[in-house]
């Protein structure tokens, strides 16, 4: 893949359009970025919170970082995480709302891509484990 | 979940991101790459495959307001944030099945419609917002079904 860092303007795409114009290019390297930790421990009531991986697979965005994700469509491997067996759920969807900064009110559009995993998966530690995760 | 400010257009005439929530990207160790996903409780989600329904109910999850997807891939400044949501899925549109060997994972989809209403604050800009009423959101795909990949594709789990 191509790296198209610059050809778009990003604040000027959608996550549909960013994420979704990219091919699949099988097992690639991870270069994500990151800030948080997702998934890491949170002290959940029921679900383990051990880490999962992340499904090998996936594609170079137009800024030249690899993520291990499909973009939303019909066949497309759902999962965020592998080694895992359970139940999806994807949701790609827009509409409008009310955004308010500073007790001023304008009409925004949005887009997300929102999914959950729940089921059974193998953790960082090797181990089968039960829990929910959610793509967001 | 992104927003985009209508009254902004670029040059091109789209109107211009101005949000970008999503829980980040780990960077390293053994999960390095899982992208935007998160554990969230068990409850918070419900599946019902028998009767094509699903729902999935997130309060007050802690993400990262990246402002556009380009800053968040690059893991540029950001603000803490929060997000609540409510998605459901109904409806039956088409069943799929999957098995794909070379991505290695198997699955039985139900292609359907979902709603979203939603709701996020960003509290060191002091910005909010709240999503126009479920029925108004409008779906471009939407599936849930069963999945299986990895181990337990290879070893038919």
């Amino acid at each position: 893949m191509n790296d198209h860092a610059g050809e778009v303007p990003a604040a000027a795409v959608s996550r549909r359009q960013f994420l979704g114009t990219a091919g699949v290019t099988g097992a690639g390297l991870a270069l994500g970025s990151g800030l948080l930790t997702p998934a890491a421990a949170v002290a959940g009531d029921n679900g383990s919170t051990v880490l999962p991986r992340p499904i090998p697979s996936g594609f170079v965005t137009p800024v030249g970082v690899f993520i291990h994700h499909h973009p939303p469509g019909r066949g497309i491997e759902a999962s965020q995480i592998t080694d895992f067996k359970g139940t999806i759920g994807l949701a790609q969807l827009s509409g409008t709302g009310t955004g308010t900064i500073n007790g001023k009110s304008t009409t925004l559009n949005f887009e997300l891509d929102n999914r959950f995993m729940q089921g059974t998966y193998v953790g960082v530690d090797g181990k089968r484990h039960r829990g929910t995760f959610g793509f967001i | 979940m992104d927003l985009f400010d209508p009254g902004q257009l670029d040059p091109a005439g789209n109107p211009t991101q101005i949000h970008d929530f999503n829980p980040g990207t780990i960077d390293s160790g053994p999960a390095a790459g899982l992208f935007w996903t998160i554990h969230i409780p068990t409850h918070d989600v419900h599946v019902d495959l028998d009767r094509a329904t699903a729902t999935m109910r997130v309060t007050d999850l802690e993400v990262e307001d990246y402002h556009t997807i380009k800053n968040a891939l690059l893991d540029g400044p950001s603000d803490p944030a929060s997000v609540s949501f409510v998605i459901r899925w109904q409806g039956v549109k088409a069943r799929v099945e999957v098995r794909d060997f070379e991505l290695g994972f198997a699955g039985r989809f139900i292609e359907d419609s979902a709603t979203v209403e939603w709701s996020a604050s960003v509290p060191s800009t002091g910005f909010s917002f709240r999503s126009d009423p479920a029925s108004t959101s409008t779906t471009t795909f939407a599936e849930i079904g069963s999945e299986r990949n990895g181990v337990f594709f290879h070893g038919g789990a």
